[in-house]
């Protein structure tokens, strides 16, 4: 069932090339892949570890590389998280005047590179199926993006190319330190063996940072974040929705999949460097994004700066912040997927995204400011969406860490920051749904469309998964908790 | 079972090239074209006969033609490799035709020569994968360039060809005589030219070092010439943009490929000798840096390919620089799927408007399969996962981290970026630019089949290499151990 | 407390039915007003930390929706934005001071936390500042100085949410939150104190406030951040009787005076200056007369409700702080002074516009709601009443000076008043400092730009400028010039390639050789 979920995305984009009707084609694939999510969600065991529904085809015996795929609670998270923002966005492309075919056959080219790498169980799949996803990406913002096109595509490849292969070289020498003859790139036997005898710590130390280097330019930790800002912008939605959505999850994935059980010394060892940098993003990317006066470049930054609560969570390393994490991660994507698909209609409506230039235009598009009013305070962590209740297991999982009474230790202040980052985020966000959505009218705009009759279904679909699991966050934590468990105590 | 013994093969190619020379200055009248398909066809049989070998360990090693002849499996390997480029890039001659009536200015009665030289070429470097004694060696690096030059300079009334084709000569030949200084001092130090005779002479740890050394350094120059690496790789851009395209192509890849076989069979008693493996890491370093910087800014598409060369040949010497013989092996072959992909589409392409990048623009709405083509190829060119390309690269980098060469996996991993950009160059072109004409590219049926197969190879031996593997050889084949004298 | 929020509650929705006739966004207001209540009731009936705060940001922001349900006018969509962020603002301390208690005692719940109190008041420091961070959270949603700002911009919103949310319920759910948690406050004498004098703070400065406000929904604003000083100092003061008292009795006149105020709005085309009204006693008699009861009740006159309410506060400070009780007292005069000049000014004299010329009487839908509530704003106050709903406190020895001296400043400020704003037809005071509300909210804006404003150009300039143009573009530049410099060498001339090949060689042979 695996492979199918693979697979689909991938045979319909070749499919479309090859002449099959786009549009029709691509929202088959999506919603089948969705589909086969749920199906594999109802029948998915929440109490044994480890990976289910596995399949494996050996590809090389000597390098003991393998097709595999399975997934546990985390990896069908993922799963979720990115079919459902498939569907949204395949759904949210409009008409396309040149190459339609090539730009739907991009957005499942995308799709299927993240499906794969997330239900990837052997590493070497894992970034192969990630790097997938980098060519069409390119071409999505270089032919059909808006602004500076040209130079955020170019940014954004080349950039994310020289992390990959930082990575790479990471994932290499974590490949490496198993000894000679058991070596794999297996992940579930690479858990097992670095569970029996732990790597060395000076090993564990270098194989961290470069995968933290590696994930981080990925998630666009900070300093390594001046790709996302212009390439969001530049654009097009659905191209923005599936990569802040989706792929840039990819490298949080990683590092809660590979980084922090395989190499828990290593992690311990660069905490405080992360700490710092996750800080970077929160409150420094945080300043920048007020300083914003476009929507798509406010979007953008702020996609940058919520990374920093998922590092939180990864950083403190107990089973509170991970779970966190990895709600975050699901209710985040979802969130920007919504925001900027959100903004892209109005991009598509009125041609321009400066503040200065709309407002009010809830009055003539109501069910547009509905939708961006619920992701924005979905963003800024108000309750009742995922994001609050993710929020909130990150913020005590990260307080509790390593506290003695009299004593402050990083996390604490880094949680104190972090929570000011909340009221940063609040600052920006009321205010872009202010200038954007609120205040008097421009004439301009007095015709405007709002969104159709199609265009809130995938809007429902978004907002439904928010509220489900900001209602019930329980069914994800249930689910995700016993990846974690064999890794972290409750809190350390 | 047919059973065939190794040397027949080069004999075959030799005699199927003499003929196709013989019988062309009979046959004023017929169409040339005739010879091509004749030509592939017989290396085609060639090739199927090459798996009807008997296998090395049978034969008994009584006469001398063995200790400078081996079959081994890496140069069955090779060989093997050396007649799918040929066959290639013969098809490539066929479509370039045209072009060469055009700029030869000679009747098309000596276009015969032009498709028998390849295989003449092909059978020099059939025995060039095979030599493993320096004499041997050098007779076919002989035949090769000669061969070459030929090649290279055949539209004789087009000067920059000509020039192209004297700077190959004379730097060709300069490459040489330091090949063949090298090579007596080599004799001169250990009386021997078998390289397994040196070797042992070599370990024995009799000899003077210092004149081993300074022999071996000038060996390296003559092959670093044949393998474009710094500092020899001085006339590549100009000769390869010079040269008629087929025949770049088939420089880029049946050169280079066969260079790397002599250099790792060359470097197993050289590398015990001091320093030669700090010469061979700095070479790799200055290649792989050269070659990707240098083409950065270039806009021209067959220059860029030469540039693009040397950086492939930096690759793989980063792999030489870490002993390992199969991630060589591997990476040669997906370069040369990828390599005369990217080169078939260019003649095509460049005979409609020209080898300008610029002239790729808008190529995906004139000619949507070209254009999908050239992106599988610059995607393994560059080392995009799910191509041959990446693999290759992949391999490499495993030995360096293994071999623990921090410089060369620091400077690889940037100088891979580099090579995203200039590769991703031409995808801009062919998706974003809009196109000055819209006149679409005819394609023969056997190119579209050609090109058709090494889209399939490429992308299906990344994601299985296993069958390539396998062709290397059973197991890793280290190329040397480490210097075992003290620095 | 319940009944507080339900009653108050549903006579606001049906109030509505009646002042929301003709609005456009009818049924968004509706449904925000029941997500209020349903949040409103949770913070109530929450039995933890939270989910306590769950509710309460829901509370907030329900009241966002509400205050900007004009959302087209920009005074309106700015006035929710405030009200969001500031009492964001205070739910950050809020939630530092929840996670605080739950490193110490490992639970959120208040039971268990009572339980393990020891844990917390083992260590005084700690205790304070968590005691401390979790008043933020009321300083916040009760409007309690130094987060006062937002309570006057809110009445941007219509007159029923003015009155549900910003006079009976939600800044109450602030004095709630301290009362429920106040086995943790009441430990530490420390935050007690500070508490305490800064209810009293609160409460001086929205009665000077009041008095030069010219709005009559911004003068009932200031005067329910008076009376919610008020509050915040009883809980101070260490008695949570009498601040759920006052609270009690608060949510009755003040709900009752907004609606009035309100019903005089409508009546006027929804004009809202006080200098534009005048003599409409004659007019909107039952409005009047509802009006006056309410007032009555604020101003603390026997035997209205806020008697006392008010007087058990007082007494209170009069026992355990006397520069506390001193200043209350003055406030009370102040109060006086304040909602005399209102009643005046608004119902008595003669006509000052045209719209007041006409006024006429609201209808019934509205009417019904302003006598429910003048009557609990007269009885609320009793004890026969109000011992049905909540612990009554009661006073100690001290029985006669404290009322004395209340009725006194109670008498001086309406005498004042009256002496001053009587037949009049402009405002004879004017103190600049006053009337722009000393200059708060001038400071706010100064004090944002000067850091956030400014961190956030200086962050997004070093953002674009060092590291995207500087490491970014500097680094790809720096290849390309590389590149660009390396290509120089190809110059095309034969003997060159060869003087460089041959340069090669040498260089390589000294390097292998010599080195």
């Amino acid at each position: 069932m695996l492979l199918f979920l693979v697979l689909c995305p991938i045979t319909a984009a070749i499919a479309i090339i090859a002449g099959a009707p786009a549009r029709l084609t691509a929202l088959v694939a999506a919603i089948s892949n969705l589909f086969v999510t749920l199906a594999l969600l109802s029948r998915f065991d929440r109490v044994t570890a480890g990976f289910q529904f596995a399949s494996s085809f050996l590809v090389s015996a000597d390098w003991q590389i393998h097709f595999a795929f399975g997934i546990d609670g985390l990896s069908l998270l993922m799963l979720l998280l990115a079919t459902i923002v498939t569907v949204a966005a395949v759904w949210f492309t409009g008409k396309i005047d040149n190459h339609e075919r090539a730009f739907y056959a991009c957005l499942l080219f995308i799709s299927g590179g993240a499906i794969g790498a997330f239900a990837s169980i052997d590493l070497f799949f894992f970034y192969a199926f990630h790097e997938l996803a980098l060519i069409p990406t390119f071409l999505l913002i270089g032919i059909w993006g808006t602004g500076n096109r040209s130079v955020a595509a170019w940014k954004i490849t080349i950039y994310l190319t020289l992390g990959s292969f930082v990575l790479l070289i990471g994932l290499i020498l974590l490949y490496q330190s198993l000894p000679a003859t058991t070596r794999t790139f297996d992940i579930r036997e690479l858990q097992a063996a670095t569970a029996a005898h732990a790597i060395a710590a000076p090993t564990q130390r270098h194989i961290y940072l470069l995968l933290l280097i590696g994930f981080g330019v990925l998630i666009s930790l900070f300093p390594f974040h001046s790709w996302a800002p212009e390439a969001y912008a530049s654009a097009p939605a659905p191209a923005a929705m599936l990569h802040a959505g989706v792929l840039k999850k990819f490298g949080l994935y990683g590092l809660l999949r590979l980084a922090i059980p395989m190499l828990p010394d290593g992690a311990h060892y660069w905490m405080y460097l992360l700490v710092i940098l996750l800080l970077g993003n929160i409150i420094y990317i945080g300043l920048v994004t007020i300083a914003q006066k476009r929507l798509d470049w406010m979007l953008g930054y702020s996609s940058v700066m919520h990374m920093g609560y998922i590092f939180l969570g990864i950083a403190s390393a107990n089973i509170l912040g991970a779970t966190g994490a990895a709600a975050l991660i699901f209710a985040h994507g979802l969130s920007i997927a919504l925001l900027f698909a959100v903004a892209g209609q109005i991009r598509n409506r009125t041609g321009t995204l400066l503040f200065d230039d709309l407002g009010g235009l809830a009055k003539v598009m109501p069910f547009a400011g509905l939708a961006f009013g619920f992701a924005a305070f979905a963003a800024i962590g108000l309750p009742g969406f995922a994001n609050f209740a993710s929020e909130i297991l990150i913020f005590f999982g990260a307080i509790r860490n390593g506290w003695e009474m009299q004593r402050f230790h990083i996390f604490q202040i880094a949680t104190v920051l972090a929570l000011w980052g909340i009221v940063i985020s609040t600052v920006y966000m009321l205010r872009a749904y202010r200038s954007t959505f609120m205040g008097t009218i421009n004439e301009r705009w007095g015709k405007l469309v709002d969104l159709g009759t199609g265009l809130r279904l995938p809007v429902v679909l978004l907002v439904a998964g928010l509220i489900w699991f900001g209602f019930f966050p329980q069914t994800l934590v249930r689910m995700v908790t016993p990846t974690f468990r064999p890794y972290f105590t409750a809190t350390k | 079972m047919i059973a065939i013994r190794a040397p027949y093969l080069e004999i075959a190619v030799l005699v199927l090239g003499m003929a196709i020379l013989i019988l062309e200055t009979f046959a004023a009248k017929i169409d040339k074209k005739i010879f091509a398909y004749a030509g592939i066809v017989g290396l085609a049989a060639v090739l199927v006969a090459s798996f009807f070998l008997l296998p090395e360990s049978s034969i008994p090693q009584t006469n001398g033609f063995w200790n400078f002849y081996t079959a081994d499996p890496l140069s069955i390997f090779f060989k093997r490799f050396t007649l799918v480029t040929t066959i290639v890039v013969l098809g490539m001659m066929i479509d370039y035709t045209p072009v060469l009536g055009s700029v030869a200015g000679h009747a098309s009665s000596n276009l015969g020569e032009f498709f028998s030289l390849p295989l003449l070429t092909c059978a020099g470097l059939m025995y060039l994968v095979s030599a493993i004694d320096f004499i041997f060696i050098f007779v076919a690096i002989e035949l090769v360039t000669i061969s070459f030059f030929v090649l290279v300079s055949f539209p004789r009334r087009n000067p920059i060809a000509l020039e192209a084709g004297v700077k190959y000569l004379i730097l060709g030949a300069l490459s040489t005589a330091f090949l063949v200084y090298g090579i007596t001092w080599i004799f001169g130090v250990t009386g021997e030219t078998n390289l397994q005779r040196i070797t042992a002479a070599l370990s024995s740890g009799k000899i003077d070092n210092y004149g081993a050394t300074f022999g071996a350094v000038l060996v390296l120059v003559g092959l670093g010439f044949k393998i474009a690496a710094v500092p020899f790789q001085i006339w590549v851009p100009d000769v390869y943009q010079g040269a008629p395209t087929p025949v770049t192509a088939f420089l880029s890849v049946g050169s280079k490929a066969a260079g790397f076989v002599v250099l790792l069979r060359v470097l197993q008693p050289f590398l015990m000798l001091p320093n030669i493996e700090r010469l061979v890491v700095l070479i790799a370093l200055l290649t792989v840096v050269y070659g990707n910087l240098a083409a950065l800014p270039q806009n021209n598409l067959k220059r860029l390919l030469g540039y693009s060369s040397i950086a492939h040949a930096g690759y793989l010497l980063i792999g030489v620089a870490c002993f390992d013989g199969r991630a060589v092996t591997f990476y040669l072959a997906a370069y040369l799927l990828m390599t005369l992909l990217a080169f078939a589409i260019l003649i095509l392409v460049a005979q409609q408007t020209g080898e300008e990048i610029s002239n790729f623009d808008g190529l995906a709405k004139r000619a949507p399969f070209l254009a999908f083509a050239m992106l599988v190829a610059m995607a393994s060119l560059a080392g995009l996962p799910f191509t041959a390309g990446f693999f290759g690269k992949f391999f490499i980098f495993v030995s360096a981290v293994a071999q623990k060469q921090t410089a060369l996996v620091a400077v690889g991993i940037v100088t891979v970026a580099c090579g995203f950009y200039y590769y991703l160059k031409v995808v801009r072109a062919m998706y974003w630019q809009p196109s000055a004409n819209n006149n679409p590219i005819a394609v023969s049926a056997l190119s579209r089949a050609v090109i058709v197969l090494l889209i399939i190879a490429t992308i299906w031996f990344g994601i299985y290499p296993q069958p390539i593997l396998r062709a290397i050889g059973p197991q890793r084949q280290r190329v040397a151990e480490r210097s075992t004298i003290s620095r | 407390m319940l009944l507080v929020v339900s009653g108050v509650g549903s006579l606001i929705h049906i109030y509505s039915l009646g002042y929301m006739r003709d609005d456009e966004g009818k049924s968004r207001y509706f449904a925000a007003l029941s997500l209020f209540m349903f949040a409103m009731l949770g913070i109530v009936l929450a039995n933890n930390f939270v989910m306590m705060f769950i509710f309460w940001e829901l509370v907030g922001f329900t009241s966002y929706v509400l205050i900007g349900h004009w959302f087209e006018r920009d005074a309106a969509a700015d006035a929710a934005k405030k009200a969001f962020l500031t009492t964001r603002i205070g739910d950050f301390g809020f939630m530092i001071g929840i996670l605080m208690v739950w490193m110490a005692t490992g639970s959120v719940v208040f039971d268990d936390i009572v339980a393990h109190l020891s844990k917390i008041t083992s260590n005084p420091g700690y205790l304070t500042i968590v005691a401390i961070l979790i008043f933020c959270g009321a300083v916040g949603k009760s409007a309690q100085f130094p987060l006062h700002v937002w309570l006057p911009d809110a009445m941007e919103g219509p007159t029923p949410v003015s009155a549900l949310i910003h006079a009976a319920t939600m800044v109450a759910a602030g004095v709630y939150l301290l009362v429920r948690v106040a086995f943790l406050i009441q430990a530490s004498q420390t935050a007690l104190l500070v508490i305490a004098w800064i209810g009293t703070i609160t409460a001086l400065l929205g009665a000077l406030m009041a008095t030069q406000q010219s709005d009559i929904k911004r003068i009932l604003a200031y005067s329910t951040i008076s009376q919610l000083g008020y509050m915040v100092m009883a809980v101070g003061l260490a008695s949570n009787e009498a601040a759920m008292f006052h609270l009690f009795t608060h949510a009755f006149f003040k709900a009752l005076l907004f609606l009035a105020a309100g019903s005089v709005i409508v009546t006027l085309h929804h004009e809202q200056d006080i200098r534009k009204m005048g003599g409409l006693a004659k007019k909107l008699r039952i409005t009047f007369a509802t009006f006056a009861v309410g007032a009555l009740a604020l101003v603390g006159c026997p035997p209205f409700s806020g008697f006392f309410s008010k007087d058990a506060i007082l007494a209170l400070a009069y026992e355990r702080n006397m520069s506390i009780f001193v200043i209350g007292l003055t406030t009370a005069f102040l109060t006086a002074f304040y909602v005399s000049r209102a009643v005046i000014v608004v119902f008595l004299g003669k006509p000052r516009s045209d719209a007041a010329r006409a006024g006429k009487e609201s209808p019934l839908v509205m009417i019904i709601p302003l006598l429910i509530l003048a009557l609990f704003a007269l009885i609320a106050g009793w004890e026969t009443v109000a011992k049905n709903f909540l612990v009554v406190p009661h006073e100690k020895e001290s029985v006669i000076t404290v009322p004395a001296l209340a009725l006194v400043a109670l008498i001086l400020g309406v005498g004042i008043a009256t002496w001053l704003y009587r037949n009049r037809e402009r405002d004879p005071l004017h103190v600049d400092l006053v009337r722009r509300r000393f200059y708060i909210d001038e400071f706010y804006e100064w004090l944002i730009g000067a850091t956030q404003e400014l961190l956030a150009r200086i962050a997004a300039f070093f953002d674009r400028w060092i590291i995207d143009a500087g490491a970014v573009r500097g680094t790809s530049g720096g290849m390309f010039g590389l590149g660009a410099f390396l290509r120089l060498f190809q110059v095309g001339n034969l003997q060159a390639y060869a003087f460089l090949f041959g340069l090669g060689i040498v260089a390589l042979i000294y390097f292998t050789i010599f080195r």
